[in-house]
């Protein structure tokens, strides 16, 4: 997925501001309660007004601007697909976002099926049948479009905590060439 | 209870029973005649028993080592045995990458096995790196860091095999180096050659081989380079040469250059030769040339 605004978004990872100025003595880290505070009470929120399928839509676009975003300011673009893949993983576990696995890859067709466990988003909600990660399904197409120069990714949950599973399960492919 | 209610119940022990043993235990058939106390029982079971025979039948496939059925969905007393899957399956991922030659990976959060994995990992990557260290110390000389004669005869051997003619071989000599090691000792000698070493490897193309093959001799291997490309590098190492001593007239260098060009893979060993040959009119007509203006570079 490409979102309809594509990289034009106001938003700057230095908008993010100078937290360990800001936050000399509370530090950078807080616990995953307050995330989950905000992500699902914003859900709601947007839910209330425009319906689910709109805020999941809203999420996963956030989430794919984050995702562009943290390949462009955090990750080595230049590395190798399998490089690059295990900086995410070392980046996913130490940033706390959750334990990045690969079931299966496949580089020529940029087809993947990856796993997430003890996920930021998920991991310990309550079962609701409905997986509910969208906001990572961005995030994941994001990362690859910024990692491939601009190809279009999607990105589809197909198990998650919330429908009953241990491991969130996301089922990624390329959808097509960007026009030069 | 009626009699439908006992039959349900007695094949539900039965199917409970082959559970036990780890056996399959197919669905019961529909009980029409339960009553309705019974009812809500026998539709959990009825899922109970779906979801056991789903478990069993991915289960015998994980110990078989079979990772490639996909679980069916929404079978939560699987769940375990998925992450199991997704773990061994992102096992088996990072093994073939570890294979291809890959020692980036790591395995995080599965226990000793982590340990264990990562530890074969350092070990891969130490091994890896004594290997490429005694690859290097075995190809490259220690006092120039310049490649040595063994590696110019694996070069050598490999453009006999190759088709990129014409290839002009340089031969270049440091004039003077036995008296310099015997009137100033082997410290200022290997300085001289270090030196060298510098002005012919700045002085050709990065792409160009540049190796010491004995005390004070050199070759340079020079690709794709005819006649007149091997003249140019000459002049540019002599130009080069002569601004190091401009620089530094208390150990100025002197090489002697010679180059020939080969146009095919027979004639290398006999371009070496000519290169040699044209190497030592080079010295003589230096020497020559030393002695009319009295230049100490002899």
């Amino acid at each position: 997925m490409i979102p309809s605004f594509g990289e034009n978004y106001r938003f700057q990872w230095e908008d993010l501001g100078d937290i360990e100025l800001g936050r000399p003595n509370l530090g950078l880290q807080l616990p995953v309660v307050v995330y989950r505070l905000a992500q699902y009470t914003l859900r709601e929120a947007i839910a209330q007004r425009y319906g689910d399928d709109v805020a999941a839509d809203i999420l996963r676009e956030a989430g794919w601007i984050a995702g562009r975003e943290f390949c462009l300011n955090i990750l080595d673009r230049d590395q190798p697909l399998t490089a690059f893949i295990a900086q995410l993983q070392t980046q996913f576990r130490d940033l706390g976002i959750g334990v990045l696995r690969v079931e299966r890859a496949d580089p020529e067709r940029l087809n993947f099926l990856l796993t997430v466990s003890e996920d930021l988003d998920c991991s310990g909600l309550p079962i609701a049948g409905t997986t509910v990660c969208d906001y990572d399904e961005g995030f994941i197409a994001g990362l690859l479009y910024a990692y491939t120069g601009g190809q279009s990714f999607s990105a589809k949950e197909i198990d998650c905590w919330a429908t009953g599973d241990r491991t969130c399960r996301f089922d990624v492919k390329l959808e097509q060439p960007v026009a030069a | 209870m009626n009699e439908a209610d006992l039959r349900y119940l007695k094949a539900a022990a039965e199917r409970i029973d082959k559970l036990l043993v780890a056996r399959a235990a197919a669905p019961l058939p529909p009980n029409e005649g339960l009553s309705p106390e019974l009812r809500p029982f026998s539709e959990r079971f009825a899922r109970l028993l779906e979801a056991m025979d789903a478990l069993r039948q991915f289960s015998i496939a994980l110990a078989n080592g079979n990772l490639t059925q996909d679980p069916p969905s929404g079978v939560h007393l699987i769940g375990p045995l998925k992450h199991l899957q997704s773990s061994l399956r992102h096992l088996t991922w990072q093994t073939q990458q570890v294979a291809a030659g890959n020692l980036d990976q790591q395995v995080d959060f599965l226990g000793e096995f982590s340990v264990a994995f990562n530890q074969m990992i350092a070990a891969l990557r130490e091994k890896n790196a004594a290997e490429e260290k005694a690859r290097y110390l075995s190809i490259h000389d220690s006092l120039t860091g310049l490649y040595n004669r063994t590696y110019f005869n694996e070069q050598i051997d490999q453009l006999c095999e190759a088709h990129h003619y014409p290839i002009s071989l340089m031969i270049a000599d440091l004039d003077g180096l036995k008296t310099i090691n015997d009137t100033k000792g082997h410290l200022v000698g290997d300085l001289l050659i270090k030196k060298a070493a510098q002005i012919l490897q700045y002085g050709v193309r990065p792409a160009d081989i540049v190796a010491r093959i004995g005390g004070d001799e050199f070759v340079i291997i020079l690709y794709g380079a005819d006649q007149d490309a091997a003249k140019v590098a000459m002049t540019q190492i002599r130009t080069m040469m002569e601004a190091h001593n401009q620089r530094d007239r208390d150990f100025p260098i002197s090489l002697s250059l010679g180059t020939s060009t080969a146009f095919s893979q027979d004639a290398l060993e006999k371009t070496l030769r000519q290169a040699d040959e044209a190497m030592y009119q080079d010295k003589i007509q230096r020497k020559g040339q030393a002695r009319h203006t009295g230049s100490r570079l002899r």
